[in-house]
């Protein structure tokens, strides 16, 4: 018996980056299709997607295998393919040891085994982190890696983490060190020093260690939204640079996880007494992306954040979707709202449910992405 | 009146001297815009070409004199 992973996705499609192969908005679960080196095209991967990351109009797909494969946009060769108008369904990077890769706006960073980092696409702010004049990059290695453990001389995906956001990346190293690049203006980046001119810096085109204030070795999580750094430890939450509401974690529960979407951070913890994981939601909340408040919750296994929806695995294998969906992210509208027009889920809408077995999800720039996992 | 998304200060925004327009990301993978002159009339709104959304801008009238010069 194996096991074979397939990739369903919906929502805004107009750059192919569902890689279904056309460029329409989905509301309904589809199934994204693989071009293999064989030429043959398929729907069925071998190895299990561990990270879907998207960016504005393009995805980046990485398999426990080491290898990448991407669709969409890919006018600046953010796919990590030589730059082309579109890349309509997923196709294979070069390298096979990938480990981790993230997308923001219009660029892709990936890491691999040997802890070497590679950006490309279009970074006007320090996105790349090349340095200030270049700003435009097919695949290419940046002079930083990843240092090198004791012991031992490669890398695996538990061993860092990495995010993008819009114009900034963050990394956290295996010794707990945070290392970054991109736009800083909003203080996403920690503290900045003065320029020449006596203004604060507002990019680091270059990556460089971040201080992100005292007592950062223990951080246990963090991620990255539009003009936000936010990091957990314990029980302790902390933002750097600009969100609309402070975030912390009430009395009683143990946090499990943290996500944003571009302006909200979203909690997911567990009751101390009933040992059931939850939701906590801080900061804008225009389209219902705060977690809706019920009396009962369905039992929550795992979430993840897009932009500006979420998306949380049931314990009765459905998944449920909230926030803005006007791009059909969220799935068919269950429940009429007073806009009308299938744009605000202030509640959590099924977008699907039955079998085979949810393995993971992951959000985009108003997509949704479901991993199946199906034993042959 | 539509829920505005977001306000967005006018630094953040990416000026074109060409189109004169002056544009920032949307979280639908499209980018609100709004024109120079639109601003010089006092308006604020910026709007999305592939969705509903619409952010504030902040700035003050001052604020375009450079994004003037870039133009000349």
């Amino acid at each position: 018996m194996s096991v074979n992973y397939r990739i369903l996705a919906c929502g805004s499609n107009g750059n192919y980056q569902l890689g279904i192969g056309n460029n329409e908005d989905k509301n309904e679960l589809v199934a994204s299709k693989f071009l293999l080196q064989d030429g043959q095209v398929t729907e069925t991967i071998p190895s299990k997607p561990i990270r879907i990351s998207c960016g504005g109009n393009h995805t980046l797909v990485l398999l426990e295998n080491g290898g990448v494969y991407s669709s969409g946009e890919n006018t600046y060769g953010q796919c990590g393919l030589p730059a082309c108008d579109n890349i309509p369904i997923f196709r294979t990077i070069s390298g096979s040891n990938w480990i981790n890769v993230s997308c923001g706006w219009e660029f892709s960073v990936l890491i691999n085994s040997d802890g070497d980092v590679y950006v490309c696409g279009l970074g006007n702010k320090g996105e790349l982190g090349l340095g200030k004049s270049i700003r435009r990059a097919e695949l290419t290695q940046l002079p930083f890696s990843v240092p090198k453990k004791e012991n031992s001389n490669k890398f695996c995906n538990q061993d860092l983490v990495l995010k993008s956001s819009l114009n900034h990346t963050v990394i956290k190293l295996p010794n707990n060190e945070f290392v970054g690049w991109g736009n800083c203006r909003k203080g996403q980046l920690g503290s900045t020093a003065s320029t020449s001119n006596g203004k604060p810096e507002s990019v680091f085109w270059e990556p460089r260690v971040l201080d992100f204030g005292k007592n950062t070795d223990d951080i246990v999580d963090f991620d990255v939204g539009r003009e936000f750094t936010v990091l957990a430890k314990n029980n302790e939450v902390k933002v750097f640079g600009k969100l609309s509401s402070e975030v912390s974690v009430k009395e009683g529960v143990h946090l499990v996880d943290i996500k944003s979407m571009w302006s909200s951070v979203h909690l997911l913890v567990r009751d101390i007494k009933t040992d059931l994981l939850s939701i906590q939601s801080f900061g804008n909340n225009s389209h219902g992306q705060l977690y809706p408040v019920y009396e009962s919750h369905p039992q929550v296994l795992h979430f993840t954040t897009g932009s500006e929806h979420g998306l949380l695995v049931s314990a009765e294998n459905e998944v449920l979707a909230w926030g803005w969906g006007e791009h059909g992210n969220c799935g068919i509208q269950q429940k009429i709202q007073s806009d009308g027009e299938n744009v605000t889920f202030d509640y959590l809408n099924q977008v699907f449910s039955g079998k085979p077995k949810i393995s993971s999800v992951f959000g985009g720039c108003a997509t949704s992405w479901v991993v199946m996992e199906e034993e042959t | 009146m539509e829920t505005i998304y977001d306000e967005i200060e006018i630094e953040d925004f990416t000026f074109d001297p060409i189109t004169q327009l002056f544009q920032y990301p949307c979280p639908c993978g499209d980018r609100f815009a709004i024109s120079f002159d639109d601003l010089k009339d006092g308006e604020e709104i910026a709007v999305c070409p592939s969705c509903s959304l619409m952010v504030k801008v902040i700035y003050e009238p001052e604020d375009l004199d450079e994004y003037e010069e870039e133009m000349k």
